[in-house]
């Protein structure tokens, strides 16, 4: 009870402390990079429900950043569910392109464009950079037939669509099995699970065969899964048996990073700022930490790069949209 | 139409307002994709519904109809209704969130302003109510404000 | 088991849990502001507690915010939560008779046995009930909320086809948005806004919290009767005898839908509401302020948490997004629910499933303690209730998504709740087909994909036929039972 107590306190003043220097001008106390940046808290809009992983990645991180003063203000979380983005766009919108209001987002924002959900494309964008990020694996019940990929896809291919694959239509499963599918030749059908939650409960329940999950999520579940394929760069140390997609000669990897991006119009000087506090953040050994248990890969792609990155992905991914719609 | 009751009148606008949505459902879902993964599409559920509502429609404004004869119990409203008060403070309600959303008015200023307006639609008009609305208002408004954005970190506007 | 109880009696713990039921109550209790937002707000505070005080605060909070709801259901018409939706059909008619604490009494001790009930489930069976709920495919699931949509039928009072056409016009306001089951835009219009369809709670708190604001400030003058508090409650030891077999039922009916992730209490109180109706003998009083009415609803969305918590601590599996929060707090803490957590972390498997308990109970003492006084709140001068019940519902509805399309969204349902109240179109059936058809069109259309539109697929799932069975027993049982009516007085 006593560390509530002091731990709204400090809420409180801190609040009290922001609002005061806000209205006085500069932060004096913040060593931070750039004078005048950040004037306020910053907003990162996070354009899913709390609890998910980039909810709780961009939660951490904010919260290293204050402790640690890396910014002069404090970083806020703001949830803005819907419309596959479209609401985090227009939420981005309302804010002055100042770097006061931020996304932080995956690369469903990718999806979402090469689907044309939304009003919104890389256009109106300046990336930030990458912070760290995590691939997923296909798998399939541990009582099921199938011991290796391999055998699964010769069983798809003799018989083709024989097997049921639990995604959400349009979403980050439907294509990383899309780009699967294609590069080895096989069909599936599909079954509507529009969650992580959704295909776990498919797969153990009986109702479906195949399901793409987070290698974290198969790590906390192991018990009645069996992974087949990971489809990352490299094996994972935590499951030395599961192979690749690519050391199979199948080129299809998705490596999904946590992604900070600011309206495209940000200066350089809040661009810069933003960076430099996330790239410090993802030196934290705390945060290497969170994200090694969880295994995600703690790594730091600075914004143009990460946004070179993207627009390949974004061409591959706009070939695959084509062939759903 | 002195023969039609405001209750029947009622009915056959519910149904037009009902009909006029259908059509609307199927404009819209005459634009979306064929089926493509199973048999039903997305157009299917919008068609179905259209349809259903169009025959309740009709199987209201029948019933209105042929009962406005029958029609024997007075409509039990409540005695002391001023029915004036709810567009007011409606119109308050609108004028508060449109100043929040498109005139960018401090939530602190529009809050004690609208429970100003809407209490005072919903009560006599004197200065002591007056006074007592605007200070709950400021009262609320400050609470509020203090709870979103400490714990949240939401700010209104 | 024992180990967890102790370490819930830790003092710092028991704080916890007291803290978080009685923040959940007051939040569930303000039209508006809904138990998984409080959740939401209090996860970063947790980042620094110990992973047993993090878990008891944020059961705490979720108990307390679904059994909250009743209050203002039964004392405004409001729904504090989705889940107490149906507690207004019998409860806000006992409280404008005059009977406000009575049935505030009996809605929470109906919670907290729904609770109890739920929680030797929770307690005793876990593992075998979540395998029996993971059977559960989109085929079950589909006839399952049909079966519930046909149950609204029932519900309906007054004229049948008005009561369906509400049924149905909310079934048509749910349609816009992304189409869960291609992810693509359906009836948007061309509209961004429109993209991610209309709020559960925006539509929840427009349809039942602003239509009533604006019907009762026209008569903001006259002010509701209410007897003055007693010395002490209204519950009687003869309430067993005549609400036990009710409660009993409605618990078993919560958990069991509880059960399955995805499938809400607000369809739990729907389906035991319908069920006691169909099963007794005085029909026709339900919807008048009829006290079985308030104990099934009650009891069943207060169950369907003991419900939810099985698959979640068992499977990892989360059946709403306040469960997913609570996945997210156990995460930060290095955590995953999940069959591994009762060997990795005993202590806070077990101490989900105590607290749990503890805060049914907390919430009991503390509802109990409150309850004459919040009965009076009906007695504070409209003008100045409603007018801070418009304020938080505005706020209520921005914070969800910090978005102002939600407010004018509600502000919409409100005029739109008025219209049909106005043209006798029942509001209840209205919101429960917007909250039910959008997964039963998805479930139907996987199950479809599923079976490359085999139908006949149907045939060989038991429990999808038993669904459908009574669906049909459902639609007829009004004219068996009109039927043995009349053979018994004859």
């Amino acid at each position: 009870m006593m560390r509530r107590i002091k731990m709204l306190a400090g809420g409180v003043s801190l609040a009290v402390a922001a609002t005061l220097i806000g209205s006085v001008g500069p932060n004096p106390t913040g060593h931070a990079q750039a004078e005048g940046f950040p004037s306020e808290p910053i907003r990162v809009i996070v354009p899913f429900k709390p609890g998910g992983r980039t909810d709780v990645v961009a939660r951490l991180i904010a919260e290293k950043i204050k402790e640690n003063d890396w910014l002069s203000q404090p970083m806020v979380i703001v949830n803005a569910d819907g419309g596959a983005g479209a609401n985090a766009v227009q939420q981005m919108r309302r804010g002055k392109a100042d770097g006061h209001t931020i996304i932080h987002w995956h690369h469903q924002a990718l999806i979402a464009m090469a689907m044309k959900l939304g009003d919104f494309g890389l256009d109106d964008f300046r990336s930030l950079g990458f912070t760290g990020g995590g691939s997923p694996l296909w798998a399939v019940r541990s009582d099921s037939e199938f011991e290796t990929i391999e055998q699964l896809i010769d069983h798809l291919k003799a018989e083709p669509r024989s097997l049921i694959e639990a995604l959400g239509i349009g979403s980050i499963p439907h294509f990383v099995g899309g780009m699967f599918a294609d590069a080895a030749g096989f069909e599936t059908r599909y079954v509507t699970a529009n969650s992580a939650a959704d295909r776990l409960r498919m797969l153990l329940g009986g109702n479906a065969d195949i399901a793409l999950f987070a290698a974290s999520e198969y790590l906390a579940q192991k018990e009645g899964l069996r992974p087949l394929v990971y489809f990352g760069l490299n094996r994972l140390p935590e499951m030395p048996d599961v192979p690749t997609a690519l050391e199979l000669g199948y080129d299809v990897t998705w490596a999904n990073p946590n992604w900070w991006l600011a309206p495209a119009d940000t200066p350089d000087e809040a661009v810069e700022a933003l960076s430099a506090a996330l790239e410090k953040a993802m030196a934290d050994p705390e945060i290497v930490e969170y994200f090694t248990n969880n295994t995600l890969e703690a790594y730091w792609t600075p914004g143009d790069e990460a946004m070179a990155e993207s627009e390949k992905l974004l061409e591959k991914l706009n070939k695959i949209a084509a062939t759903i719609q | 139409m002195p023969e039609f009751s405001r209750r029947t009148l009622g009915d056959l606008a519910l149904c037009a307002l009902v009909i006029a949505g259908s059509i609307v459902l199927f404009i819209g879902a005459s634009t979306l994709p064929p089926p493509r993964f199973e048999p039903l599409g997305s157009a299917a559920v919008p068609r179905i519904l259209g349809g259903i509502l169009i025959v309740l429609s009709v199987i209201v404004a029948v019933q209105a109809v042929v009962a406005r004869n029958s029609e024997s119990e007075p409509s039990p409203e409540r005695p002391a209704a001023i029915p004036y008060r709810g567009t007011m403070v409606l119109i308050a309600l609108v004028v508060y969130v449109g100043a929040l959303d498109f005139g960018r008015v401090p939530f602190n200023v529009a809050t004690p302003l609208f429970v100003l307006a809407s209490g005072l639609a919903m009560s006599r008009l004197t200065f002591r109510h007056a006074l007592f609305f605007a200070a709950l208002g400021l009262g609320v408004a400050l609470l509020l404000d203090w709870i979103l954005s400490t714990f949240l970190f939401i700010r209104i506007g | 088991m024992i180990d967890a109880f102790i370490l819930l009696f830790q003092w710092q713990n028991l704080a916890f849990l007291v803290l978080g039921t009685g923040l959940g109550i007051v939040i569930g209790a303000i039209p508006g502001l809904t138990a998984t937002m409080l959740i939401a707000l209090t996860l970063p505070l947790t980042f620094h507690m110990d992973p047993v005080s993090a878990v008891t605060l944020l059961i705490g909070e979720y108990v307390g915010g679904i059994s909250g709801g009743l209050i203002t259901a039964i004392l405004l018409r409001m729904p504090g939560t989705p889940a107490s939706i149906v507690t207004t059909f019998d409860g806000y008619p006992m409280a404008q008779s005059g009977r406000a604490e009575r049935a505030l009494a009996l809605g929470i001790m109906a919670s907290v046995v729904g609770g109890v009930i739920s929680w030797m489930f929770l307690a005793s069976m876990s593992p075998s009930l979540a395998r029996f709920a993971l059977k559960f495919g989109p085929w079950e699931y589909f006839t399952l909320v049909l079966m519930a949509l046909v149950m609204l039928a029932v519900l309906a009072q007054g004229s049948l086809a008005k009561g369906l056409m509400g049924a149905a016009l909310g079934m048509a306001f749910a349609l816009p948005g992304i189409d869960s089951s291609i992810g693509q835009a359906r009836l948007t219009f061309g509209s961004s806004t429109l993209l991610s369809g209309f709020g559960l709670l925006p539509v929840l708190i427009g349809a039942f919290a602003i239509s009533q604001v604006l019907r009762d400030s026209n008569s903001a003058a006259t002010d509701l009767k209410i007897d003055p508090p007693k010395k002490r409650l209204p519950v009687y030891w003869s309430d067993i005898r005549t609400h036990g077999a009710n409660m009993l039922r409605s618990s078993v009916i919560g958990t069991w839908i509880g059960l399955l992730p995805g499938i809400g209490g607000n369809i739990a109180a729907l389906v035991s509401y319908s069920t006691t109706k169909q099963l007794s003998r005085e029909p026709e009083k339900f919807g008048t302020g009829y006290e079985p009415g308030v104990v099934s609803a009650e009891t069943a969305n207060n169950a369907s948490i003991g419900g939810a918590l099985i698959p979640l601590i068992t499977m990892g599996i989360p059946g709403s997004v306040t469960e997913a929060i609570l996945i997210g707090a156990l995460t930060i803490h290095n955590l995953q629910p999940g069959p591994l957590l009762f060997q990795n972390a005993p202590e806070i498997a077990y101490g989900i499933i105590a607290a749990y308990l503890v805060a049914n109970i907390i919430m009991l003492l503390m509802m109990w303690g409150a309850v004459k006084w919040i009965a009076r709140v009906v007695q504070i001068p409209r003008s100045t209730l409603l007018s801070i019940i418009l304020v938080f519902c505005v706020t209520g509805s921005y914070a969800v998504n910090s978005s102002f399309a939600d407010v004018w969204v509600m502000i919409a349902f409100g005029v739109i709740g008025l219209g049909l109240e106005a043209a006798r179109v029942p509001l209840g059936p209205f919101v429960i087909g917007f909250v039910l058809s959008p997964i039963a069109e998805e479930q139907l259309r996987a199950s479809l994909m599923m079976s490359d539109g085999d139908v006949t697929e149907i045939l060989g799932r038991p429990w999808a036929l038993f669904f459908l069975v009574l669906c049909v027993l459902t639609l007829i049982w009004p004219v068996i039972a009109a039927r043995i009516g009349k053979r018994n007085t004859a």
